[in-house]
């Protein structure tokens, strides 16, 4: 562990609160990071970043230090961002489906050598396509296609086997082609 | 679909911009951490308020102690039982008989 963050942990136990606002500090962009994969919207992203360091506030007694602090961070991280979009998921259920945008429908529906896509409407594609996505499926996705990170990586993220994370992204990934398909079509 | 067009949209995803946290973000999250702790209950007691509504736990144990009292004042004033119970014996269990 970062000798930093030790002497931060250690003064937190002790009941700092400055410490923990420092630690805050420290390790803000990472969760940031991480989260604004799953939350485009500005506000609710601070709030999901809020909710994971009171996790990690309230969660400290059990961090033992044998793993370096910012990979305990990034699974409570993870597991906050897995929360959200099994809500986000019963809400989609309750509200009319999102529109896509014009020029990000335009993009899909473009021949092969289409114009260059904007990350916005990227995600905005991709936020429409995996809505027919299980929570579990769309975390997968995104850890592996859009963080980049490794099946091992993921399992450790996570707590799932090596096998139940490929799994997951082969389905995943089928299941986002056959909904932009779909998107391509103009079907909802 | 195919897939180096999937992969496109995820390669340019992936190029989206984080946003930096607000300036006063630590310092929010800390005041929200102090907040937990004053409304964290520290007692077992407090634990309990917090199940119970105090009202409800006062009202409850005063209409226990009430009925303790009524209990026992009878039981001292006439031990073998209310007038009223010999009462109700006399007029319906042995008048029956007694006709």
């Amino acid at each position: 562990m970062d000798i930093e963050d030790a002497g931060l942990l250690a003064r937190i136990r002790q009941g700092s609160m400055d410490e923990f606002a420092e630690l805050v500090r420290r390790h803000q962009q990472q969760v940031f990071r991480i989260l604004h994969r799953y939350e485009r919207d500005r506000h609710a992203l601070e709030d999901l970043a809020q909710e994971t360091f009171l996790k990690v506030w309230r969660a400290l007694a059990q961090y033992d230090g044998r793993a370096p602090f910012q990979h305990w961070l990034s699974r409570i991280t993870v597991r906050v961002a897995l929360d959200h979009l099994r809500r986000e998921k019963r809400r989609a259920n309750e509200v009319e489906l999102l529109q896509l945008g014009e020029n990000a429908l335009e993009w899909l529906r473009g021949a092969d050598a289409p114009r260059d896509l904007e990350a916005g409407e990227a995600r905005e594609i991709l936020a429409r396509a995996m809505r027919g996505l299980s929570a579990k499926e769309q975390l997968v996705i995104t850890l592996q296609e859009i963080e980049g990170r490794s099946v091992k990586e993921i399992s450790a993220l996570t707590g799932s086997s090596g096998v139940a994370v490929r799994v997951r992204a082969l389905r995943a990934r089928a299941k986002l082609k056959k909904a932009l398909i779909r998107l391509e079509k103009g079907e909802t | 679909m195919n897939d180096p067009k999937l992969n496109r949209i995820f390669a340019t995803a992936r190029r989206d911009v984080c946003p930096t946290p607000t300036e006063d973000f630590a310092r929010g999250v800390a005041a929200a951490a102090r907040q937990q702790i004053r409304e964290e209950p520290r007692t077992l007691l407090d634990q309990l308020g917090l199940l119970f509504p105090r009202y409800a736990v006062a009202a409850g144990a005063l209409i226990v102690l009430c009925i303790f009292a009524e209990v026992g004042q009878t039981f001292l004033a006439n031990p073998e039982g209310s007038d009223e119970f010999t009462e109700l014996c006399a007029q319906w269990l042995y008048t029956a008989k007694g006709d």
